[in-house]
């Protein structure tokens, strides 16, 4: 023990009597143990972690799958039936969330509100914190209305009071009396506050309005596999009982955790071997620091081993002295983990699950420990490579000769320059790619204009449809006046931002002719407002209204998927499914594509209808106003004439040019990830490709001036180093490029449009690495060819 | 105590091998102090570092004392290096960032020696030697002759009964590399066997025997 303490302090006097070599090493390895921290933090949080709920793994999702072996959401009634007919599950609840203005509290909000059925608390094994969750009174059709509020709501509107009774919310003409607080911790699902019994509403009767998301809990002793092919059962056999009024075929069952993280889950494994790679990137330059001290200090190891030190002591030795390079990198590379760790997650925040578990925490901490000591247990090995199996004899004499001819340790460095050559293309080329589908997705039309237009959105939930439908119109009347306006419209969801219906209609009213997509509720000046082009017929317009024949609108690609060589306009569509109007809508226009889900889903079949007319999906609007000046100042405006209507009426604001770069954030996590990582391999590599080159002109000083004497141009002695610098790095490249074509397929699902093996990509990211090396290897080179021949002859 | 016979070492070369020590047969007796002379290049230097088992590459036959160390393994000649031969260099060799009782100190914790025992060695040491008010001196605080004698010092610390000598005044002027000779000789009678290698005729002077090399082969 104190041989090792003895260790670690000589350790200690040697970074600091070499604080630039220290400054240097502990700066890049930071860089690669922070950068790793942090995707640890977030990988740990999202994927490794158990969902914090009892006995988490027995928690699942349940999910209906179509005849497409899409998985779909559930329909109420299929849910009620797969509830009542199961024998593997200890519970099972459905819930659906919405946006939704709440009064009551301190001031009006626009929330998030989970109504969720009266096992849901049960089946995630969690009770509130304060109070109680649901009475099976109150978790029915007729039951008293009572909310149970998230911990943050409790804290921010009612005042952290332990009379819950106090204080009712009021959604739309309904109040409810708060019975119960979640725990701190409890988030599910994501982001709401307020959770309401949904048996107290009016139940779905179709089988194929789709909406519900469903939970269960296995009963004990009952496995994954078992409650599956139950459940598989049970799906087909409502399939054969229902016929063509179900859209299920067969239930998913998945691990909750599973369903929840699983859109992310390959894009955070293969960002954590990103990181990885950066750190093997950060190693290998300080690995080649190591290697010159490691000559410059050559003499004191061969003193040490002549007197009597093994080589299991010199290891300890060289490893004590990494452990405090590791240490002090890896403590620096924690706290910078912590902004990290915040940036990344507001850099995604809408994408990523369980983000509020994220944190730099205990796990983290020994995360980073054990990487510390295996990076300075790798990088303590390394002199032990240049030294190994020299005798002690040997090492004496060179060190008494001063700089020696060192074949061994260049091709030692060399090597290290081969595999961080390799390495960095790997990560520049997954950028590449990164970046390329980037360009190719902004490349692609939205089918709507985001300069210049703000949209206001406002939610009215549980007001009467009409009721809302009348304020929206009195408040598009107020917008339109405003001052700079030029258009104003509104619909029920807007693209890009989720939420909107999706399911089947009958077309001209006939069972046997079915149709599927997307349903929006719109006000006549919103198509105009959003830019979307009308392509045939009309838009809604004054004509049509409450006691008029009901009219739609269609998108482009509806109208090619139902009526490819037929005139839509004057077409019947009955999309009671929706909302449970069976009037028949009439086609009056053709509008123009919009990408409903992002710039990446292809435009899905939509069906406008008209606010006045269908106004019972419009719970929530969004009020697009476009404007000839600046958006910002039309904000204040838009919402003093809501609060002028009503000042119980939340407003929330966003541009549209904000709305369509959020679009993005998913793509841009991975690309600035991606893009950062490489950036920062890309500057190793080429310090280390200078390092190394710059090392064999100081050895080759003497040949140099030799050449020169002899009459050797400039131009001859650039051709030599450079040529010498760039061979590790032209082997590195190819096999780089061997390396990218097999491991650039794992992020093919991050691609668009893009191939995981683009040969254009390939060959610029292979040129650009090539120049950098070239830069890296020519200002040594030019050094060398300033060499003075007589004083390198002198100097030798 | 040492016995060489038909030590030979040799490198290979494009037309055959080069030999730095040829049919090398030598005999030293406990208690003898010799001196190892001749030319450079002679292969003084590399004669020694075999002594020392600092070079391993060499064939013939070695015993050191009771032990065949031409039929050791690396690790093993290694270890019998460890326990009975110190080393004197020409240049000091003293680690620069150990202070004067820290390199004192090295021998011995290569040696497993306890840390209190480590210190007690330590201290008689640098009180024998006379350095105690320079035990936490940086080599380079000190004249190269001061150098030195914490070089013989940290040589003898563990108590070699084999101390080998690689021109230990060779950079000390003609006082200090006195001083150091007559170390030796105070080593020497107390037991310690000592093989020196030196260019000096008056350092020679000090040993009961030389030794003459000559482009590897033993001339005298």
């Amino acid at each position: 023990m104190d041989t090792l303490l003895q260790d670690l302090r000589y350790a200690a006097r040697q970074l600091v009597r070499n604080c630039g070599f220290t400054i240097v090493a502990v700066l890049t390895l930071t860089l690669g143990i922070g950068a790793c921290t942090a995707i640890f933090s977030i990988v740990d949080a999202v994927l490794l972690r158990p969902l914090p709920y009892p006995e988490a793994e027995k928690i699942v999702s349940l999910r209906e799958v179509d005849a497409k072996s899409r998985q779909i959401t559930f329909a109420e009634p299929n849910f009620l039936d797969v509830r009542a007919r199961n024998h593997t599950l200890a519970a099972a609840a459905q819930y659906n969330m919405q946006l939704t203005t709440v009064l009551g509290g301190s001031e009006p909000v626009r929330t998030r509100v989970a109504y969720v059925s009266g096992d849901f608390f049960q089946t995630l094994g969690v009770q509130p914190a304060i109070g109680r969750s649901f009475l099976p009174a109150e978790a029915k059709a007729g039951g008293q209305p009572v909310a149970v509020v998230s911990h943050g709501y409790w804290q921010r509107l009612l005042g952290s009071r332990n009379d819950l009774a106090v204080t009712p919310l009021r959604l739309g003409d309904r109040s409810y009396t708060v019975v119960g607080v979640m725990p701190q911790s409890f988030n599910f699902p994501q982001d709401a506050e307020i959770w309401l019994p949904i048996e107290i509403f009016p139940p779905s009767q179709s089988r194929t309005a789709h909406g519900r998301r469903v939970i269960a809990r296995l009963r004990d002793g009952v496995t994954l596999a078992k409650a599956r092919a139950e459940l598989s059962a049970l799906g087909k056999q409502l399939k054969q009982e229902h016929g063509a009024t179900v859209d299920l075929v067969d239930i998913a069952t998945l691990p909750l955790q599973e369903a929840l993280v699983g859109e992310v889950s390959q894009s955070l494994w293969v960002i954590l071997a990103a990181v990885g790679l950066l750190l093997v990137v950060a190693c290998t330059n300080v690995a080649n620091l190591l290697l010159a001290q490691a000559t410059a200090r050559q003499r004191e190891f061969a003193v040490r081993a002549a007197l009597g030190a093994t080589r299991w002591r010199l290891a300890r030795q060289f490893i004590a002295e990494n452990l405090l390079l590791a240490l002090l990198a890896g403590g620096v590379g924690v706290l910078l983990s912590f902004g990290g760790v915040a940036t990344l997650v507001a850099l995604n925040q809408g994408n990523l699950p369980r983000a509020d578990e994220i944190s730099v925490n205990a796990r983290a901490l020994a995360f980073t420990l054990a990487l510390v000591s295996l990076v300075a247990v790798a990088l303590g090995l390394v002199p032990l490579l240049r030294f190994g199996k020299r005798d002690s004899q040997e090492g004496l004499k060179s060190a008494g000769r001063g700089q020696s001819a060192d074949t061994a340790s260049h091709h030692l460095r060399a090597l290290l320059v081969v595999n961080q050559v390799a390495l960095t293309l790997v990560l520049l080329l997954g950028a590449g790619l990164l970046i390329q589908s980037f360009i190719r997705v902004l490349e692609v039309d939205p089918g709507f204009r985001t300069e210049s237009a703000v949209a206001m959105e406002i939610s009215l939930n549980d007001e009467p449809p009409q009721r809302r439908a009348s304020f929206y119109q009195q408040v598009l009347g107020r917008l339109a006046a405003l001052p700079g306006v030029t258009a104003v419209g509104a619909v029920n969801s807007l693209p890009m931002v989720g939420g909107g219906a999706d399911g089947q209609f009958l077309i001209d009213n006939n069972p046997a002719l079915k149709g599927y997509g997307e349903f929006r509720v719109a006000s006549p000046g919103y198509f105009n407002a959003m830019g979307i082009q009308l392509l045939r017929g009309r838009l809604f317009d004054q004509s049509d209204g409450p006691g008029t024949p009901q009219v739609a609108l269609i998108s482009q690609a509806l109208q090619r998927q139902y009526w490819l060589n037929e005139d839509p306009l004057g077409k019947g569509i009955q999309y009671g499914n929706m909302d449970g109007d069976t009037h028949l809508l009439r086609v009056v226009g053709v509008v123009g594509d919009v990408r409903e889900f992002g710039l990446e889903a292809k435009a899905e079949p939509t069906v406008y209808v008209h606010y006045l007319q269908r106004p019972r999906q419009a719970w929530g609007f969004a009020i697009v106003a476009r404007t000839q000046g600046d958006v910002k100042t039309l904000i204040p405006a838009m919402r003093s004439a809501v609060q002028a209507l009503s000042r119980d009426v939340p407003t929330n604001f966003r541009t549209l040019d904000q709305i369509f770069s959020s679009s993005l954030d998913k793509r841009r996590f991975s690309l600035v990830i991606f893009s950062s990582f490489a950036a920062v391999a890309l500057l190793l590599a080429a310090l280390g490709i200078y390092g190394v080159t710059a090392y064999a002109v100081t050895q080759r000083t003497q040949e140099l001036g030799i050449r020169l004497a002899l009459g050797a141009q400039v131009s001859d002695v650039l051709r030599i180093v450079i040529g010498q610098g760039m061979k590790a790095v032209l082997l590195g490249i190819v096999i780089g490029l061997g390396g990218a074509f097999a491991l650039t397929r794992l992020i093919a699902h991050l691609l668009f449009e893009v191939s995981a093996t683009d040969p254009l990509t390939f060959a610029v990211i292979a040129s650009l690495l090539t120049f950098v090396a070239l830069l890296a290897c020519y200002l040594p080179a030019r050094r060398a060819a300033r060499v003075d021949p007589m004083v390198a002859l002198r100097n030798e | 105590m040492i016995a060489l016979r038909d030590l030979e070492k040799s490198f290979p070369q494009a037309d055959g091998r080069l030999f730095v020590l040829r049919r090398i047969s030598l005999d030293v007796a406990k208690g003898d102090f010799v001196t190892i002379m001749g030319p450079s290049g002679a292969g003084k230097s590399t004669l020694l570092a075999v002594l020392g088992m600092l070079d391993g590459d060499w064939t013939g036959e070695y015993r050191l004392l009771e032990h065949d160390v031409h039929k050791l393994k690396h690790k093993d000649r290694i270890a019998l290096g460890k326990q009975y031969v110190g080393f004197v260099f020409q240049q000091y060799h003293l680690i620069d960032d150990l202070t004067v009782a820290e390199n004192l100190a090295m021998p011995l914790s290569y040696r497993d020696v306890k840390a209190d025992d480590r210190e007690a060695a330590v201290a008689d040491t640098l009180d024998r030697f006379g350095m105690v008010a320079k035990k936490n001196l940086y080599p380079r605080q000190l004249s190269g002759g001061q150098q030195q004698l914490v070089a013989v010092a940290r040589a003898v610390i563990h108590r070699p009964a084999l101390l080998l000598a690689d021109e230990p005044t060779g950079n000390l002027h003609s006082t200090q590399g006195k001083e150091i000779m007559e170390l030796f000789r105070e080593l020497n009678a107390a037991g310690t066997t000592i093989v020196q290698v030196t260019h000096s005729e008056d350092n020679a002077k000090y040993g009961s025997r030389v030794v003459q090399l000559r482009d590897g082969w033993i001339v005298s």
